[in-house]
């Protein structure tokens, strides 16, 4: 019922009703709504509200059938309360254009309303529900103290109806309101007020119904008797009395009547009835069934009554009414005078956008501007040359003051055109813009994150100890595979092995010619020294346990008697003799290889075998592999265009690498074929190194270049290092450690953190770690060679001047 | 003299009570009031006024407050150590160590590899020239003995009871080791046998204490013990009783045992080398690898009993019974002290000395004292070093200049009392006695 009583009021605009005169608050011309509208039949009523309803809201449709039970047994109960509204004489609210204040009231009402609702939903009568619903629309609309009323079509149709919540319906506690819808002339007559119900009902009973008071509207022309019929057959307008079942009356006709009547017979218009007015819309019609848009039924509408948003707004608007809370209607004014002769800094409205630097503030003109200024601002001619002869930075003004008689006398400014293109000029070249400049307090966070130094310890930090004793630059170290000897091949012609924990040289031995390239076989378990010095290869079983070696040098070092023949077939060029000097053979040197050129470098395979040099003056056949066991050598590749200069084995696996001069070649020993070819970018390749893990090379170059490649990833470089500032001589990873480090003649190490993951996704991390230079300079060159202790994190270093660093 | 200066001024005092341990220069334990500006020498001033030594040049003397020595003023130390100036402080005191004053150098033919002095008044020397030495307390030769094949890595003494038959032994590069009688009377040297199993160069080797066994430590990265029970005591008696090792007739002009099986062996695994092996405890030994660690082993069955992760290679291990403690020498310039009855290995440490300017090559403990050891560098430099403060007791510099380095360094007591002096070897050739004393 409540949510009736409430579309009730939120419908109101949509039936567009203005609101009755005895509205105090709009003072609205009375206009009854349904005047103009033709009165409807007292069913049609029905529907109307209906579909009002439907348009509205669903729930709606239940409380439709509850009216009209209503109607069938209570009708006694509605007479009643129709009664009673009239008599109390509420009106209706104002429509929806009113002031807030008074939508503020109307939801206050509804929740009193509603609580009331809450009650009355507990009960299972109806009757009762409906009396009492009724009862609190009584007092909601009395409290309101405002004026409703009803414009109803006519009496009948209005006392027809569907009651309070009907929607379109008006209530007026004024009469006089109430009858304005009806003819005057029937103002003294008793009207019955039954409503829309069959009028056989009260066949049965002496009254006909009841009137506005509730009195019983007695039988008077159908009790007559067939006389009586007679007789008033004798009134001279008895042709024209109809009678009036439901007021159970006589009427009488009028000449406009029987007009009409004539005129419906000989179907045409009614006299004053002009079929072809002008047409206008009435606006949307109420009554309309169908609806006018097609919009969808807002969601807000199935919701239950009373979100907290409701609340929210009840609850401040109540708070607003009982002056809880102040509303100021005063608008901000706009500020339409601005300061003109301010600088514009001060305005208190913050500038959006681009901030612009103020234009320095304009001297004001003086008199020397003037057109006419006093004698004394006037240049003697002297000293118009002299403004001639200044700079013109530095002339007081850039015009000569002038004197005329009037304005009208001046001439056409000439610079104007001069002018204005300096001002572009300037506003172009030096906009004011301020240009907020980013101070960046740390500089560092560009740069990339990597993990300190100091925590990738340990590395060779500083020089520890010198091994001296050479008296000529010394070309070539080598660590012994246990770490506790260290060889070196130098200038003066000499081998030497030096204790490493003591700095004791143990062995040295004198040959012919400056020692290329000295290599400790990696293999423990034998002591095995091999070097190269001008076109030959020895190798040394330095005595330095002892002048006995142990088995295993013994036999990989003794000659194989079986394979003689076929070793000299296989080579002509190497060829292979044992050391048959007594005094050589003392100092442990067992094997000669003759080559016919020098060679220079010399590299061992893991397993202690075999062992690569290179020798590159012999141009395409400069790679020999040597196999110490069988005394037998190979020339690998005997058709490569250029010099191949380093050779290194794969750690691990039978994998050879070959590097002339700017590239480096992959080979695969067991398939024999190439497997890869890294282009270095470099155009002379002075030293390459396998990791220990076997898929990352670097390489060290005489153009100042060290870079590293990544197998995996990419024949090019997966990182170039640049920071040499001389030939790199040679570059070298650590076996145990993830360290490399790189030599050069600028007389610096360079140590870097190379770590290499298992997790092939993630690239390698190289950390620059520190730079050792201690070694002097001799002839413009430095440090010659580096060699890794195998498993401590120290770095030998030899140079040209003489000596053997050791740096821990 | 201290109550004129406090006339002099308005100082503040503290109370304080001396105290010491040598009988010799005991002075009354009555707590006297001394002012709080005075420092080492201050002190040793007062001392000497409570004794009434009118001598001039009278021995100064260092102070411990709480076991830690005054290097500053009372003051500052109070200060620094957030002592009481209220209470009486009570202040040990002892002799001050001198510098040596008196340097004796013994010529050899090579580097001095190694030097071990018992304490019977005779030094052992190896050398890279492959021979081993014995020179008395004055630094004559007596006696030279040849037969490594390689140079001389370390020596050690085998100290009889009764001081008749000495032997030594020498472990070298050429894989082996050596026992040698000394004979006294004839002043001789003679191999008696010769141990190989190694297979690298044997670094270091300790006698037991009860003289009967031997334990070496070799870069074969293997720890080995050997018998020395069944070697004869004298060259002559050799051939006879041979019975139970193999001999070595063929090569040899003398008949020396060779002991080819050690009674016990161990390889350390990834120890990369051991350098250092010491024997002071019938039950235990230490050893020390290139690896960082300091490693614990019961003698018994050669099982490991604790490990010691330090930061760096050792060289030398020294251990004392006195205090047990063990001092490390190491290749980042340090010699760290440890405490192996602690078990936490942060607390293991309880001192870390820090002077030498490059590797310290040696470590050795005064014999019979709590605090003293002296150590040696690769910088040409012999420090001697009390554990309880920070800063050596003095430093022996004469090779710093010389580009020379000090390989190894040993005690040696001369005249049968509780003197003792450092006797040092190194790259000089030379073996150097550094007497205390300055009447000798």
């Amino acid at each position: 019922m409540n949510k009736g009583n409430k579309q009730t009021i939120t419908n109101k605009p949509k039936v567009a009703t203005p609101p009755v005169a005895t509205n105090k608050k709009t003072e609205k011309p009375v206009v009854p709504v349904k005047n103009n509208i033709p009165t409807k039949p007292v069913l049609n009523n029905k529907n109307n509200t209906a579909v009002n309803k439907k348009e509205n809201e669903k729930p709606v449709l239940g409380k439709k059938r509850k009216d009209v039970e209503e109607e069938e047994e209570e009708e006694d109960e509605e007479e009643l309360s129709f009664g009673n509204i009239n008599e109390d004489g509420f009106s209706d609210e104002d429509e929806e254009g009113d002031d807030e204040e008074e939508e503020g009231d109307d939801d206050e009402e509804e929740e009193e309303d509603e609580e009331e609702v809450a009650t009355f939903e507990e009960d299972t009568g109806i009757n009762r529900a409906l009396l009492e619903n009724e009862d609190s629309l009584v007092e909601y609309n009395s409290d309101d103290g405002e004026e409703e009323s009803i414009n109803s079509g006519n009496i009948s149709s209005s006392a027809a109806t569907s009651g309070a919540e009907e929607d379109g319906k008006r209530w007026s506690s004024d009469p006089n309101q109430f009858y304005d819808s009806e003819d005057s002339s029937e103002d003294e007559t008793i009207v019955n007020r039954i409503g829309n119900i069959p009028i056989e009902w009260y066949d049965d009973f002496d009254h006909i119904g009841y009137d506005v008071d509730g009195n019983k509207i007695m039988r008077s022309e159908s009790t007559k008797d067939s006389i009586d019929r007679f007789l008033d057959q004798q009134d001279p307008n008895f042709w024209r009395t109809v009678y009036d079942k439901v007021n159970d009356k006589k009427v009488v006709l009028s000449d406009e009547d029987m007009q009409l009547l004539k005129n419906i017979q000989n179907r045409n218009f009614i006299p004053g009835f002009n079929p072809y007015e002008d047409w206008y819309d009435p606006g949307p019609n109420p009554d309309s069934i169908h609806p006018l848009h097609n919009a969808p039924v807002p969601k807000r509408s199935f919701l239950p009554f009373g979100t907290d948003e409701e609340r929210e707004i009840r609850r401040l608007t109540h708070a607003i009414r009982m002056g809880w809370i102040k509303i100021s209607h005063k608008k901000k004014e706009k500020k339409n005078n601005f300061d003109l002769w301010g600088d514009g800094t001060n305005s208190e409205e913050k500038q959006k956008g681009i901030k612009r630097i103020p234009a320095p503030k304009q001297r004001l003109p003086g008199n020397v501007e003037s057109f006419n200024p006093p004698e004394e601002y006037l240049l003697t001619d002297d000293e118009v040359k002299a403004w001639h002869l200044m700079d013109p930075r530095e002339r007081p003004h850039n015009f000569i003051p002038q004197k005329y008689k009037s304005l009208r006398q001046l001439p056409i400014y000439n610079k104007l055109i001069k002018e204005r293109f300096e001002r572009c000029l300037d506003l172009y070249l030096c906009p004011r813009k301020l240009k907020t400049r980013e101070f960046i307090k740390d500089e560092t966070k560009f740069l990339p994150k990597l993990p300190k130094p100091q925590d990738l310890r340990p590395f060779p930090s500083h020089e520890e100890l010198q091994f001296l004793g050479h008296s000529a630059r010394v070309r070539s170290i080598s660590i012994s595979p246990n770490g506790q000897w260290l060889a070196s091949g130098s200038d003066d012609c000499t081998i030497k092995i030096w204790e490493i924990s003591s700095t004791r040289c143990v062995y040295s031995l004198k040959v012919e010619n400056e020692i290329q390239s000295v290599a400790w076989n990696p293999n423990p378990l034998y002591n095995i020294l091999a070097a190269s010095y001008s076109n030959k290869i020895i190798i040394i079983t330095p005595p330095i346990y002892g002048p006995e070696q142990n088995q295993e040098t013994e036999k990989i070092i003794t000659k194989p008697n079986t394979e003689s023949t076929s070793e000299e077939q296989q080579n002509k060029s190497v060829n292979w003799y044992n050391v048959t000097d007594s005094t050589l053979k003392e100092r442990g040197v067992r094997i000669e290889i003759h080559h016919p050129f020098t060679v220079k470098n010399l590299t061992w395979h893991y397993k202690g075998d075999y062992f690569s040099s290179t020798s590159p003056e012999e141009g395409t056949r400069s790679v020999k592999i040597h196999h110490l066991s069988k005394r037998a050598t190979q020339t690998p590749f005997r058709r490569s265009k250029t010099p191949n200069q380093v050779t290194r084995f794969h750690p691990s696996k039978p994998i050879f690498f070959v590097a002339d001069q700017n590239i480096i070649r992959v080979y695969d020993l067991m398939k024999q074929e190439l497997i890869k070819k890294l282009i270095t970018g470099c155009r002379y390749i002075s030293s390459i190194d396998i990791h220990p893990g076997g898929d990352n090379v670097i390489m060290g170059g005489y153009d100042k270049r060290v870079s590293w490649f990544d197998l995996d990833l990419s024949t090019r470089p997966y990182k170039v290092l640049n920071y040499h500032k001389m030939a790199v001589r040679k570059v070298i990873y650590h076996p145990t450690l993830p360290i490399f480090a790189s030599c050069s003649d600028d007389l610096s190490i360079h140590v870097f953190h190379g770590m290499v993951y298992d997790d092939l996704l993630q690239n390698a991390l190289i950390v620059p770690l520190k730079i050792l230079k201690t070694h002097q300079s001799v002839n413009d060159l430095g440090v010659l060679d580096i060699a890794f202790h195998p498993k401590q994190p120290w770095i030998f270093s030899s140079g040209a001047d003489s000596t053997i660093r050791l740096y821990t | 003299m201290v109550e004129k200066k406090v006339n002099n001024k308005e100082e503040s005092k503290v109370k304080v009570k001396f105290i010491t341990n040598d009988p010799n220069i005991r002075v009354t334990d009555t707590p006297i009031a001394v002012p709080v500006r005075l420092a080492r020498l201050g002190l040793s001033e007062v001392i000497h006024h409570l004794r009434e030594d009118i001598e001039e040049n009278s021995k100064p003397f260092d102070f411990l407050i709480n076991g830690k020595f005054i290097r500053t003023t009372l003051d500052t130390h109070i200060k620094n150590n957030s002592l009481s100036e209220e209470d009486i402080i009570t202040i040990e005191y002892l002799e001050a160590i001198t510098e040596p004053k008196r340097e004796k150098e013994c010529q050899h033919d090579d580097w001095v590899s190694s030097v071990h002095g018992g304490n019977f008044g005779l030094i052992v020397s190896g050398s890279y020239d492959l021979g081993v030495r014995v020179w008395d307390s004055e630094g004559n030769l007596i006696s030279t003995g040849t037969g490594h094949l390689a140079g001389v890595k370390c020596v050690s003494w085998i100290n009889d009871k009764d001081n008749s038959n000495l032997s030594f032994v020498s472990a070298s590069l050429d894989k082996t080791l050596r026992v040698w009688n000394f004979n006294k009377e004839q002043s001789e040297i003679k191999a008696l046998a010769v141990l190989k199993e190694h297979t690298g160069s044997v670094e270091s080797v300790d006698v037991s204490p009860d003289q009967t066994r031997i334990v070496s430590g070799s870069m074969d990265g293997t720890i080995k013990l050997w018998s020395i029970k069944n070697i004869p005591n004298t060259p002559a008696a050799a051939p006879s009783n041979s019975s139970l090792k193999k001999r070595k007739t063929t090569t040899a002009p003398e008949t020396i045992h060779e002991i080819t099986e050690s009674i016990q062996s161990v390889s350390v695994p990834n120890c990369q080398g051991i350098t250092t092996v010491n024997w002071e405890t019938q039950f235990q030994l230490l050893s020390g690898s290139m690896d960082h660690n300091i490693k614990l082993w019961d003698v018994n069955t050669l099982t490991q009993t604790e490990s010691i992760h330090t930061s760096s290679s050792l060289t030398d291990i020294s251990y004392t019974v006195e205090s047990g403690l063990i001092a490390s020498a190491h290749k980042d310039k340090t010699i760290r002290i440890w405490d192996p009855r602690e078990s936490d290995q942060t607390k293991a440490q309880i001192q870390s000395l820090f002077s030498h300017k490059t590797w310290v090559t040696s470590v050795c403990w005064k014999p019979n004292s709590k605090h003293h050891l002296c150590s040696t560098s690769h910088d040409g430099t012999i420090k001697y070093w009390d554990i309880r403060t920070k800063i050596p007791f003095y430093t022996i510099d004469n090779l710093e200049k010389t580009n020379e380095k000090v390989l190894t360094s040993s005690w040696i007591n001369n005249n049968n009392n509780d003197n003792y002096s450092i006797v040092s070897g190194g790259t000089d050739s030379k073996l150097r006695i550094h007497y205390n004393d300055n009447n000798n």
